[in-house]
């Protein structure tokens, strides 16, 4: 039983790690203190969009209310559906709370109820899994154990992966698995299941859009790879505007293209006086980072890391985001803290400037956070953009923070793009 | 060589020094960071309230026997007609009732150019009020006092209606249960001195946690073992008593548990 239990583990955690006693005993102390801090904010702190997706899956479910999601989040839906099966069993009364057809009052009964400790635990529980699942695979991209285990420590006491799966509750983490997976199998030169991964995970979020074309430059070798992995690339889209045409007889592409998704990322415009026409930042530079990346002659696993990131990062710094988002640069940061510290002084900086910009959303993403753990107290509990608009405009304030935020997230791809010029000291699991 | 001692034994003793003052302030930024959340969630005295940021009734009772009754309005640039708000009620008691002070009154007497003037009729038991807040003037209050009652009475509107959400007595969130409320002698001296886990938050929160046993017990359970673990791997690995020191470690876990469920099963 024990030879079991220890072959299990060697293999959830690594030979490298279990079988060093100091490694082991460092892995043990960074899984606690994750565990601690995400066990700290599961039950007491949620954000209303979780319950809009358990809605969804619920109206599916038994038929309460016939919502029909948008057509790119079809697989998260039926994500959320098959965990609110499960879930349902052991908090029945969730079923009546989320039959409650308006919003509002479906909020207030669910953060006034009793047992709400209880039903956040249980309906964030696929979200823990899935975190975890991306931390045992952080483990794996070095062949050193030492760095494989600083991965670890990041992820698991990052105060964004906290925040965006735990305190705000997001289902990012999921598509983010498995864009991690996808570059993974990159890693391991497993090309056609790398493509496949990455398109799965677009068609669950769209944001990983961003670094299909790194990982098309990097799986091709040849003119035949770029056709063939573009094909692969776009098929899945390409699915799911014929799946969406067959099903519903609309397009699922043009909804997407006139979607907020896509807004988010080209909003910011550089207007011609006089003429009817703008130039996109993020689309110029998001293309020079492109062709940075198909410039470099032989491209390592790190470059596809770094530029990855860098593609992030531009979103950050020319488009707009929800704080949720910011999920998808932490995996890539993580491997620059170990490469330069700096850099991860930076992104410090960066969490530091972040509860500012959340004054956008108000007391969505402040006070409302804390309803579960007294909704008359939280509820009422004056907005924190009140009190700011006594000593100046608020939308100001947010957005001299919001700015800073972009010139610390330029600087980061400065930093990261200096350092893809000089060799990595990462050693990656690759098999090139 | 002794002076080579000296030096090194000097600069050992420099460090630990600065060593022993980074841990004094970081025990003194942990105790005022907890002190600061602690009382602006539960706030001596007073009900806690930001005016131009929360919105409603706020009414508390002061050592010297007076009744200060506030409301604010919250701040709202896309409202219409300048965020106008119209704050009315009246108080009644068996007492005789004397006004102390109009806080922020914008009356007939003080600007003749006001459009909505707030009004208040005294009479000896009973006073009735209309004032109006908005996005400029944003709190009005009425500070009284009340002599031989056995209770007051309140009856206080929000624009019209009555929300009893946004009416905090003693402390804030600590609303009425029915739209015309009677306080006795000394209630809210009484709900503002109580200890912070008695009121809201904490209260509601606590009881939450008794309610839903099943999730308390799991939950504490699971926090206790990580937080025994973690201690174990840190600082008891390192220990001669080892063994002993994870039998107590574990014991202490469970004798937590034991008086948290005797506790819940008392309430």
């Amino acid at each position: 039983m024990t030879k079991l239990l220890k072959g299990i583990l060697k293999r959830i955690i690594t030979s490298e790690i279990f079988e060093d006693s100091k490694n082991r005993v460092s892995f043990y102390k960074y899984l606690l203190i994750g565990l601690f801090l995400r066990f700290l904010f599961i039950p007491f702190f949620f954000q209303i969009d979780i319950l809009s997706s358990y809605t969804r899956a619920a109206g599916q479910l038994f038929e309460t209310i016939p919502e029909t999601p948008a057509v790119i989040q079809l697989v998260m839906h039926w994500l959320h559906v098959f965990f609110l099966k499960i879930v349902v069993q052991i908090i029945p009364n969730l079923k009546t709370i989320l039959s409650i057809p308006e919003p509002h009052p479906q909020w207030l009964a669910f953060i006034s109820n009793n047992q709400v400790f209880r039903m956040l635990s249980v309906i964030k529980f696929p979200y823990f899994i899935f975190d975890l699942a991306c931390a045992f695979l952080l483990l794996r991209f070095t062949k050193d154990a030492r760095t494989n285990l600083k991965v670890f420590k990041h992820w698991m006491i990052n105060p964004i992966v906290i925040f965006v799966t735990y305190i705000f509750a997001r289902f990012d983490v999921i598509p983010l698995f498995i864009t991690l997976l996808a570059l993974y199998f990159a890693m391991k030169d497993k090309k056609y299941i790398s493509i496949f991964l990455l398109v799965i995970s677009i068609v669950m979020r769209f944001f990983p859009v961003l670094i299909l074309p790194f990982l098309i430059i990097y799986l091709a070798k040849n003119k035949k790879d770029y056709i063939i992995f573009s094909l692969l690339g776009i098929s899945g889209l390409l699915a799911l505007e014929i799946g969406s045409r067959l099903i519903s007889g609309s397009s699922a592409l043009f909804k997407l293209l006139n979607s907020q998704h896509f807004t988010f990322l080209i909003a910011l415009k550089w207007g011609m006086e006089g003429l009817h026409v703008s130039l996109i930042p993020l689309v110029i530079f998001f293309t020079l980072t492109i062709i940075s990346f198909f410039e470099i002659s032989n491209k390592s696993f790190s470059d596809l890391l770094k530029y990855s990131l860098i593609a992030f990062l531009l979103w950050f710094s020319f488009g707009y985001y929800h704080p949720q988002y910011l999920l998808w640069a932490i995996p890539f940061l993580i491997f620059q803290f170990i490469e330069k510290d700096k850099i991860f002084y930076y992104h410090l900086l960066q969490i530091l400037i972040i509860p500012f910009i959340l004054l956008y959303w108000g007391q969505l993403v402040t006070s409302y956070l804390f309803t579960p753990i007294d909704s008359r107290y939280f509820v009422y509990f004056p907005d924190i953009v009140d009190i700011i608009r006594k000593y100046y405009t608020p939308s100001k304030f947010a957005n001299i923070f919001s700015s800073i935020f972009s010139g610390v997230s330029i600087w980061i791809i400065y930093e990261v793009y200096k350092l893809s010029k000089i060799k990595s000291n990462l050693v990656f699991n690759t098999k090139k | 060589m002794s002076n080579k001692y000296k030096k090194s034994t000097n600069r050992r003793i420099n460090i630990k020094e600065r060593i022993d003052i980074k841990t004094k302030i970081k025990k003194l930024l942990i105790i005022s960071l907890l002190l600061i959340v602690i009382l602006t969630l539960t706030n001596c005295g007073r009900p806690f309230y930001v005016p131009g940021a929360s919105m409603g009734y706020f009414l508390w009772q002061t050592e010297d026997g007076n009744y200060h009754l506030y409301w604010s309005n919250d701040w709202d640039r896309n409202a219409s007609n300048d965020n106008l708000r119209k704050f009315s009620g009246s108080i009644r008691t068996d007492g005789v009732i004397t006004i102390k002070n109009l806080y922020l009154w914008e009356g007939e007497e003080l600007t003749k150019d006001i459009e909505n003037v707030d009004i208040i009729k005294v009479e000896p038991s009973r006073v009735e009020f209309i004032a109006y807040t908005t996005n400029h003037d944003y709190e009005d209050g009425i500070d009284f006092s009340i002599d031989n009652e056995t209770y007051v009475e309140f009856n206080l509107k929000n624009n019209d209606i009555y929300d009893l959400g946004r009416i905090s007595l003693g402390s804030f969130a600590n609303s009425p249960d029915e739209e015309i409320f009677i306080i006795s002698e000394d209630e809210l001296l009484y709900e503002a001195k109580k200890p912070f886990y008695l009121k809201h938050p904490f209260s509601t929160f606590f009881f939450k946690l008794s309610y839903d046993r099943v999730f308390t017990n799991i939950y504490l359970l699971l926090m206790g073992i990580i937080v025994v673990e973690l201690i174990r791997v840190s600082i008891l690995l390192k220990s001669k008593n080892y063994k002993k020191l994870i039998y107590i470690s574990y014991g202490i876990l469970f004798l937590i548990l034991i008086i948290v469920n005797i506790i819940l099963l008392t309430k």
